[in-house]
């Protein structure tokens, strides 16, 4: 994790990193010369050492506009204050205010879309989680939101690029915690992608990242020790399904493959529980199967037990433990007994609201150390299972609403859509993913 | 952080100003700061501690809030009066507070670190940028183009 690195490199140099008491001396000067593009942006990964000693004059960092470096290094982030405490304050500030905060001036703009300022917040324990939604709309349009639950609103984001806008089976997973990556996929026009694309709830911009090895749409995805797997899935052009699987290492800004699957795949569900990757999709011949994949060993194996057989989606591994909806709109869950290798559990919230497309449950995340039921609708119902109560499996207290269903953005757009024709397509979520900022 | 000092409670220390003014506090007051403590620690305890970087009104000030803050441990409701205290402060005398901010990191209370940098942290809370600029004196050095075009980038409503 970056973070973690990042906090250590600040460790070695022997510099305070706990906020509220900082040192007035520190420089914080590579902040301000290199966090202002995307490309220094990227300068600022894993591995490169901040500039936070006394002992290195600001100035060293010399570039070809000097003198703007100068004046800007000159300028305090809050008049009256040393930069270090006007950042233990400002890093306090909830997020929900941070889009506001960057347009006070270029200093602060230039603060509050670097990972420094987000790693502080996050060493400190002030990252706040938020929920990102990627919907289809009736229009066929993807969009893209985000939810803080804290506040309990709706945010709106920059758009989906282009060739996402209306892609169909493309993978969507969350690395380092705050980047929110897109890859592969069908584009109408341009059949199967290679494209990796990622959001970073640090920038509130889209970045590109590196092309996968394989065009593929269709496929399974899942997140190991921060790498991002990709397996099976259909390539158009070619009449078969895939096998082939690769990785990608954000650290090594690079995708490899890792073993194929025993045999093609088009996953419709996927988990990882107990260090491995579970699939379960259709095979060659449209018959159901599963595959476990497990890193340490790069093999797959075909799996054929109770929680394959049981298991539906949305599920979630939560805790150690798997999670999915017993019910179409999520208002239950059953739980995974590994114990009797079934699915015998269940968390009752005794409230049933539907069985239309709109209260469908899409997704299961975790925010806040919760389980969270994401519905097509938009709205979020959060469990609140590590309860230590014992009547917890039909405990109804321990469900809350965080956000009711269409809020204003998707009541004007489904009132439209009403409007402009009912072809069947209805809006109904994607993916959905929490990210930390 | 003063888990210490209950036992010998009644200790007073003389503190002394930059401009020379002497200050008597109770121990348990007093190793609140860390610096005193390290100060302490290095047995110089018998003696006047002097306080280079801290005025005497600011000095009254930090006492005054670590009282309170101590006063406040279990008490929800005084904990958010502490909490409002900052909106004014900072609204009426930001200079003060600037002090009151140095003088605390100088000090290493961190108590009192958290507290007034949440006082700024909750100042900012549902400000515009403009009033935001306007109170604590922050130059706004975006060229128009510049401010259109992250409002633009970013295209969330403000009021």
């Amino acid at each position: 994790m970056e973070a973690v690195e990042a906090y250590a490199d600040l460790q070695r140099s022997g510099v305070r990193v706990q906020a509220p008491l900082v040192d007035s001396v520190t420089c914080y000067c590579r902040v301000d010369s290199s966090l202002k593009t995307v490309s220094g942006a990227r300068k600022f990964v894993p591995g490169s050492k901040l500039c936070m000693r006394p002992d290195i004059k600001p100035h060293a960092h010399k570039s070809k506009n000097s003198r703007k470096e100068r004046n800007r290094t000159h300028a305090p982030l809050l008049p009256g204050l040393p930069d270090d405490l006007a950042i233990a304050c400002l890093i306090r500030v909830p997020r929900v205010e941070h889009r506001k905060l960057r347009l006070v001036c270029k200093r602060w703009h230039r603060l509050l879309a670097g990972n420094f300022f987000y790693s502080l917040r996050k060493n400190m324990g002030m990252a706040e989680e938020w929920v990102y939604v990627i919907k289809r709309d009736r229009d066929r349009k993807i969009s893209f939101h985000a939810f803080d639950p804290i506040y309990q609103l709706w945010q709106p984001l920059p758009p989906v690029p282009g060739e996402y806008s209306e892609a169909l089976g493309f993978g969507c997973a969350v690395l380092s915690g705050c980047h929110l990556y897109l890859f592969g996929g069908r584009d109408p026009l341009r059949r199967s992608m290679r494209r990796v694309i990622f959001y970073s709830a640090r920038t509130n911009r889209w970045h590109r990242a590196p092309d996968m090895l394989r065009k593929r749409h269709f496929f399974g995805s899942c997140v190991i020790n921060n790498c991002l797997y990709v397996a099976g899935g259909e390539c158009e052009g070619i009449q078969r399904t895939l096998r082939s699987a690769e990785v990608y290492d954000p650290n090594k800004n690079k995708w490899t493959c890792i073993a194929e699957m025993s045999s093609p795949m088009v996953p419709f569900i996927g988990v990882v529980y107990d260090g491995k990757w579970f699939l379960k999709g259709l095979g060659s011949h449209r018959q159901v199967m599963s595959e476990a994949y497990l890193p340490a060993t790069n093999n797959w194996a075909p799996v054929n037990d109770g929680m394959v057989a049981g298991w539906r989606n949305p599920s979630i591994s939560f805790n150690g433990k798997l999670y999915a909806s017993d019910c179409w709109d999520g208002c239950k869950l059953r739980v995974y007994d590994e114990v009797t290798d079934s699915w015998n559990k269940s968390l009752d919230s005794k409230l049933h609201l539907g069985n239309s497309r709109a209260w469908e449950a899409a997704a299961l995340v975790s925010i806040n150390g919760k389980l969270c039921i994401i519905r097509n609708n938009m709205s979020i119902c959060m469990v609140d299972v590590s309860s230590p109560d014992k009547h917890a499996e039909s405990n109804a207290t321990l469900w809350e609403n965080i956000s009711g269903s269409g809020h204003l953005m998707t009541f004007v757009t489904n009132l439209w859509s009403s409007i402009a024709g009912r072809n069947g397509v209805k809006s109904h979520i994607v993916h959905c993913q929490v990210l930390q900022a | 952080m003063a888990s210490t000092s209950n036992s010998t409670s009644s200790k007073i220390i003389t503190l002394r100003s930059s401009d020379g003014e002497v200050f008597e506090v109770e121990e348990s007051v007093a190793l609140e700061s860390n610096l005193i403590r390290r100060m302490m620690e290095d047995d110089c305890a018998n003696n006047i501690i002097p306080l280079p970087n801290v005025t005497a009104p600011i000095f009254y000030l930090v006492i005054e809030h670590c009282k309170k803050h101590a006063e406040m441990k279990d008490n929800k409701e005084k904990k958010k009066e502490l909490r409002s205290q900052g909106e004014e402060l900072l609204k009426s005398d930001p200079h003060t507070y600037s002090n009151l901010m140095e003088a605390v990191n100088y000090l290493d209370i961190k108590s009192l670190m958290d507290l007034t940098a949440q006082w700024l942290a909750d100042f900012l809370k549902g400000k515009s940028p403009r009033l935001i600029r306007e109170l604590l004196k922050i130059k706004n050095d975006f060229t128009p183009e510049e401010e259109a075009e992250i409002l633009e980038r970013n295209r969330w409503a403000f009021d």
